[in-house]
């Protein structure tokens, strides 16, 4: 039989029976549409979690207190050991630890207006642009007298930033002793407006005013590097209440540690996704059925952020009815291909007189299958055309809807 | 011809052809458990919502209200709100449960006012969608359920034209032998609606203790769904009839 005459067989056929042809037709294009709709929808599903992930990383995390301490030569290998055990437990990617100092006969935190800083025997004070306090970013918190200036501790092998490497910093990580890292924006708020990397390597000094008196807190420290201030907002909350605004990193001598003391930090340990979160938080349970009294009384050391609860539950939510409805999808797509199929079946049973006569013609049975095949490929080939056609449709309203109630886009692939 | 005569005919109907009509069963009671549990998630899913979310507010959600004066308090009481504080315009209320509530908040926009709460909005609004999304599908279902149907009483009345003929020749009338049809049908069709029925009971069970467990949510989907059962009862063997009385017209044997 030549190729022509089936495929004329195949237009016989097909025109003879529209009704079933349509129905067949319809039925293959709403399973094109599913499939088309459920993978975008999935593909798009994932794409925001990873993004949710990312997006909400500085918000949550767990984190343990340091308390009031002296600084020893032991105390970070001690930190370092604890940390490492809970960041195993907690399956965290990193931990970053933040330890606050003071000077030991001060107690309290230094302050803006009473603080100088020291660049070769030229006495630098903070100057305060009003701009700031409006539009401030959550790093930029040195705005009057009274605000804050905050050093931190640090030693080799410390950690800073949740996400390791994510760090703009010029120069070095102060890893040897008297040496000293500043962010750009400490250095601009006390006036020192050169280019950042014309600092590196010179000595600074740290005096705070007591009386009328100037006294030197930290005496020639080398500069060891200048780090991007955008490190804070990348890494502090505006929900959380455990902040940390450090401007200065030291890596104190060891003479000089015995004039300060730790008075307070925190190990954060900061999670690759929201599943780890809930699965190893230890009140988990509590957790996900919202019995936030029972979490928040929790005595344990390990403690997580208010923002990290709620970002978890939703994660798990999104996991799990996403689930549900995958299940549910896949049970829908099962059953339009089991009608798919009973409409096929039906279609050639309506033509088996019909086709029986054929043979009885001569015509031969592999030409019976060809047609057949060629059949079910017009088939196929007009429901994919249709079915795109209304998938993009479709997906272009749900994108509308998505991004408009939920703020979440489908990517069309 | 006598009722007995009738049921061992339809007996008969249940020897002949059982791949097809145990293939055609299945399929309606796939689709069936699946638009029942559908249409379940549908309708309780604003109440599993509320029963979730209530645990963070234990009394009452807060709404502010955009548009309402002191004139609209009982229509706001209506709507379940109470604990009012109302002024010129805008004013706050609480509501003891969200169930339906993305109803209400279409209904105030639509009179050109609003119903809002910046906590809980987008919950509301997913659990709309979802209801929304999960009807239509329901809906798709008991078409393509439909067509199924139709399908399979052409099916069958194709593969007994002859025989459907032979009774006609010995004399049974046409109202008879569509009463045998409509007897196989109608026990099928509520042979696989009770099989549904149960499916759903089990899959709702399922559904519950999956989020009690998980989720400890106290709030079950109904598990005996009886009189949407009775509706869906009722509306099968109306189309049913339709359909076949459709089918019979167009078949050969109506004709010949």
């Amino acid at each position: 039989m030549w190729i022509t005459d089936k495929f004329k067989v195949v237009y016989y056929n097909l025109r003879s029976d529209k009704r079933m042809v349509r129905k067949i037709v319809f039925g293959m294009t709403i399973v094109f549409v599913l499939v088309i709709c459920f993978t975008t929808v999935i593909y798009s599903y994932e794409k925001y979690k990873d993004n949710f992930n990312k997006k909400h990383k500085k918000d949550c995390y767990y984190y343990s207190e340091i308390e009031e301490q002296l600084i020893d030569d032991g105390l970070m290998s001690k930190l370092f050991d604890k940390s490492e055990k809970i960041r195993v437990t907690y399956s965290a990617g990193s931990a970053v630890t933040i330890c606050d100092l003071v000077n030991r006969d001060k107690k309290e935190v230094m302050l803006a207006g009473s603080t100088r800083i020291e660049v070769e025997n030229k006495r630098h004070s903070a100057k305060y642009m009003s701009a700031m306090a409006v539009s401030a970013a959550v790093g930029e918190n040195v705005v009057n007298d009274i605000s804050p200036i905050d050093i931190a501790y640090f030693q080799k092998g410390m950690k800073i930033s949740p996400v390791p490497g994510r760090i703009d910093i010029q120069g070095n990580f102060p890893d040897r002793q008297g040496e000293i890292m500043l962010d750009d924006y400490i250095l601009k708020t006390f006036g020192l407006e050169l280019p950042s990397e014309t600092y590196i390597g010179k000595t600074i000094s740290l005096l705070y005013q007591e009386g009328e008196q100037f006294h030197y807190l930290l005496k020639n420290y080398k500069v060891s590097g200048v780090f991007n201030s955008s490190l804070l907002s990348l890494r502090e909350s505006v929900w959380t209440s455990d902040p940390h605004l450090e401007h200065l990193y030291v890596n104190l001598r060891k003479k000089d540690r015995k004039e300060f003391k730790i008075s307070n930090g925190s190990t954060r340990y900061y999670f690759n996704d929201y599943s780890e979160y809930v699965a190893n938080h230890d009140n988990s349970g509590d957790l996900i059925h919202l019995d936030l009294e029972q979490v928040l009384s929790g005595t344990g050391e390990v403690r997580i952020t208010p923002k990290g609860m709620e970002y978890c539950v939703l994660y798990f939510l999104m996991e799990n009815v996403g689930k549900i409805i995958l299940m549910l999808g896949s049970v829908i797509c099962l059953i339009l291909i089991f009608s798919i199929i009973y409409l096929f079946s039906f279609y050639w049973y309506r033509q088996k007189k019909y086709r029986t006569m054929l043979l009885c013609i001569g015509m031969q049975k592999s030409d019976q299958k060809w047609i057949r095949v060629l059949e079910i490929m017009v088939f196929i080939l007009l429901a994919f055309v249709l079915g795109s056609y209304f998938s993009a449709v479709l997906l272009m309203l749900m994108n509308f809807v998505s991004t408009t109630a939920l703020g979440f886009p489908i990517r069309l692939m | 011809m006598r009722l007995y005569d009738t049921l061992r005919l339809v007996k008969n109907e249940f020897r002949y052809g059982k791949m097809e009509w145990i293939v055609s069963m299945i399929l309606q009671i796939l689709i069936f458990s699946c638009a029942l549990f559908v249409l379940s998630l549908a309708l309780d899913m604003d109440r599993l919502g509320d029963a979730y979310l209530h645990k963070l507010y234990p009394d009452g959600y807060e709404f502010s209200f955009r548009g309402y004066t002191r004139d609209d308090r009982s229509e706001l009481e209506e709507m379940g709100f109470h604990d009012f504080s109302l002024d010129e315009e805008d004013g706050i209320g609480k509501i003891n449960e969200i169930k339906g509530l993305w109803l209400k908040k279409i209904k105030a926009v639509i009179k050109g006012r609003d119903i809002w709460n910046s906590e809980i909005d987008e919950f509301v609004v997913v659990i709309g969608l979802f209801q929304v999304v999960f009807g239509i599908i329901a809906i798709l279902l008991l078409f393509i359920m439909i067509n199924n149907l139709s399908n399979s009483f052409s099916m069958k009345l194709m593969r007994r034209e002859y025989y459907i003929k032979m009774l006609s020749g010995l004399g049974c009338r046409k109202l008879e032998i569509e009463r045998i049809y409509y007897i196989f049908f109608s026990i099928r069709n509520l042979l696989a609606l009770f099989i549904s029925l149960a499916i759903n009971a089990g899959l709702a069970l399922l559904f519950n203790s999956y989020i009690a467990n998980l989720l400890g949510i106290s709030s079950e989907l109904d598990v005996m769904r009886i009189k949407e059962g009775i509706c869906l009862i009722l509306l099968v063997e109306l189309m049913m009839v339709i359909i076949f009385k459709k089918v019979w017209r167009e078949s050969n044997v109506d004709n010949g």
